[in-house]
């Protein structure tokens, strides 16, 4: 399958570095890394526990700042923003999308949709209005008034992926949304993930499944030791696979 | 965030642990109760002190003293440096001559101890009684206060001329064994007297006594000494300062014409028994003629005024005169400084329960915020800014100190209604007054005490809402 590559690229990492201190030991999570992600693509990160993918998206979705290096997403400059322009950048910029779901307990379906509309401001008709659009698109639209316990795992998962567009973000950021999920949900939940790339989302999937990223991903990256041991996108430099 | 939702999560969030929010709600409740009732109290007897003042009769009154008098707190009513002014009868038709003064009489307030002369199995016994004030008053300044307190008899007045006559407290009739009790005064067996009981009846007419010395210059040989009819002299020692002057002992006699209800008058002083304004002048006179005619003038005057609204005018005009004068708003006034005092330690005192309330919040807000640490990081991550998360929580914590205040308030409200009607019951059991009260809830008090409590929440809330904004997300949404 031939991708198209629209120019120029929605994420932009260049020499990306984030060093943690544990202890007296400095532990590199992420090694000086060049990437970038065309808009609109299906992209995935895999690579073991530890492989820096976590901070990988860390850092890609604002909630953390590198070491070194720069991060520019849909022509915004993200590294050496104020926490304020931070918190605008993931408000305005980033959809989230949690293995654990991370809905608010308290609050039903259609007020967890509605979260990120409210820290943006949004009118309270307009963004109820937007909010059933999008549960309705991700088939919970009779649930709306359910809160997240009386929803099952991938019931909670797609109310999440409706939150998570709220806000209709450049990328959407999944680390590893399926990870809580029996085969069939997860099947599903993917393919909702799908349909939502196939209508021209950019998402950014982390997974340590490579079968996962090998069926969804229009490209991945195999990470290891902080580094792109493996991508997709340049089989002649892959080398032989490990398992 | 708009507003109206940031009072939704925060006042939404309180629902989420009932029984701990109820539970920092109550000590809220607790605190804010005990300062509304112990304020409250302050209030109110500042208000029954205040009140019990400013009877309308009392409020139209002004004193005027030779010297200028202290208003400060520390020293009230003492005599200030300055001109010394003399208050005699010209001062007197000076002061009428103000318009809107009624009358002007000097303050006559003799001292001295009541006995009264009855014949008892034919025999005439002379009773002694408390210590009284004798009070001269001309008859425009008998008020309608004191006409509306006659039990028995009246005042004199223009049919009844102000000859030698009084109108004496039945109180201290009764204490010196004559005439029936009050209600809530009489012993057992007895039945109290009301207004024109006939028992009265036997009291009027009786004859009391005041004795005093009077002081006179030794008569020259020859001279005849000049000394009132119908008065019994007795020869008393020599002065031994002035041997020019010697005292005699003078006894003076007044007919019963009227007994008052002295028990509630208002302004806590020593019984007063009322005689006519010259008579008051006589014995004055006399007490004071030390070998000579009065020089030195009356120690102070009393100046009435048509109207209540006019004693500020008239007051100004007569310290513009020179003298000194003093009104019951002074005193009012310096009473509300002690009060301010009062109300200020009453409510210090009860705001200790608001002060272990403050740590209650604390720890509730530190646990809630542990309790929604992953909450606060998916709240990062959907693009909640830093000073969101903290007005969320420093509004969560107001809430809970605004609602604990507000059922405080309205408890310690309700208490001090239901301990006033307590006190009300019991005082009018005793025969006291009607419409007795002690607590009084201002809009001033209920609205400071919410103000305060609030306060205290948001401070409590402070450090938490703090800690809950600086979180890591990445670290906020790894936990549990």
């Amino acid at each position: 399958m031939t991708v198209l590559e629209p120019s120029p690229p929605i994420v932009s990492l260049r020499s990306l570095t984030r060093v943690y201190r544990m202890g007296d030991t400095l532990v590199t999570a992420l090694d000086r890394l060049d990437l970038d992600i065309a808009r609109g693509a299906f992209f995935g990160v895999v690579g073991r526990s530890g492989s820096g993918k976590s901070t990988f998206l860390n850092l890609l979705g604002g909630l953390d700042t590198p070491t070194a290096g720069t991060i520019e997403v849909d022509g915004l400059k993200v590294t050496g923003a104020s926490q304020d322009s931070l918190a605008a950048y993931r408000r305005n910029k980033v959809g989230f999308i949690f293995q654990q779901f991370n809905l608010i307990q308290s609050q039903t379906a259609l007020q967890n949709v509605e979260m990120p509309l409210v820290f943006a401001s949004v009118p309270p008709a307009e963004r109820r209005k937007r909010a059933e659009e999008l549960l309705d698109r991700v088939g919970l639209g009779p649930r709306r008034k359910h809160r997240p316990v009386e929803l099952s795992g991938g019931e909670q998962q797609r109310v999440a992926i409706a939150r998570a567009l709220a806000n209709r973000p450049a990328i959407l950021l999944a680390d590893e949304p399926t990870g809580n999920l029996d085969s069939a949900t997860a099947a599903s939940v993917t393919e909702l993930l799908k349909q939502m790339n196939r209508d021209g989302q950019t998402i950014v999937l982390v997974t340590h499944d490579r079968p996962v990223a090998e069926a969804v991903c229009s490209r991945f990256v195999e990470l290891k030791d902080g580094r792109v041991l493996t991508d997709s996108a340049a089989p002649a430099t892959q080398p032989a696979a490990g398992a | 965030m708009r507003a109206a939702d940031m009072f939704r999560y925060s006042f939404g969030n309180l629902a989420r642990q009932k029984l701990r929010t109820f539970l920092t709600v109550f000590g809220v409740i607790v605190g804010t109760a005990a300062i509304t009732l112990m304020v409250s109290l302050g209030i109110g007897l500042q208000q029954q002190t205040i009140e019990l003042f400013n009877r309308v009769d009392f409020l139209t009154s002004v004193s005027v003293f030779p010297q200028k008098r202290s208003h400060s707190l520390m020293s009230f009513g003492k005599p200030a440096p300055g001109a010394v002014m003399k208050l005699d009868d010209a001062a007197v038709e000076e002061l009428k001559k103000i318009p809107g003064v009624v009358t002007v009489y000097p303050a006559l307030n003799i001292g001295s101890r009541l006995s009264i002369e009855r014949v008892i199995d034919g025999k005439k016994k002379t009773v002694s009684g408390n210590f009284v004030q004798f009070i001269g008053l001309p008859q425009a300044a008998i008020l309608p206060m004191y006409r509306d307190r006659t039990l028995a008899g009246k005042f004199w007045d223009e049919e009844n001329p102000a000859d030698r006559v009084a109108v004496v407290p039945a109180d201290v009739l009764y204490d010196m064994g004559i005439g029936p009790p009050l209600a809530g005064h009489q012993k057992p067996g007895e039945t109290p007297a009301g207004r024109g009981d006939p028992r009265w009846n036997e009291v009027l007419g009786l004859e009391i006594k005041i004795q005093f010395n009077m002081a006179v210059a030794k008569p020259e040989p020859g001279e005849k000494e000049e000394e009132p009819k119908d008065e019994e002299a007795t020869p008393k020692d020599e002065d031994e300062k002035d041997p020019e002057v010697t005292t005699k002992r003078v006894t003076r006699r007044f007919r019963i014409i009227g007994i008052y209800d002295s028990a509630d008058i208002g302004v806590p002083m020593a019984p007063s028994v009322f005689i006519p304004l010259d008579q008051g002048k006589e014995i004055m006179r006399l007490r004071m003629s030390r070998g000579g005619p009065v020089e030195t003038g009356y120690p102070a005057l009393v100046v009435k005024v048509k109207d209540a609204s006019l004693t500020d005018e008239v007051q100004r005009e007569i310290d513009a005169k020179g003298y000194g004068t003093m009104t019951i708003q002074d005193v009012v006034q310096v009473i509300g400084y002690v009060f301010v005092t009062l109300k200020a330690v009453l409510g210090a005192v009860a705001s200790i329960g608001l002060i272990v309330a403050f740590f209650g919040i604390a720890n509730t807000m530190i646990m809630a915020i542990l309790e929604r640490t992953r909450e606060i990081g998916v709240m990062k991550a959907l693009g909640a800014r830093n000073a969101e998360i903290r007005r969320m929580f420093v509004l969560e914590a107001a809430a809970i100190g605004g609602l604990g205040a507000l059922c405080g308030i309205a408890a310690g409200w309700a208490f001090g209604k239901g301990l006033n009607a307590m006190a009300a019951w019991f005082v009018e059991k005793r025969g006291g007054p009607e419409g007795v009260y002690l607590f009084v809830v201002s809009p001033w008090l209920a609205g400071g005490t919410l103000a305060f409590a609030v306060v205290v929440a948001v401070i409590a809330g402070l450090y938490p809402a703090w800690r809950a904004s600086r979180l890591d997300p990445v670290a906020a949404l790894r936990s549990l």
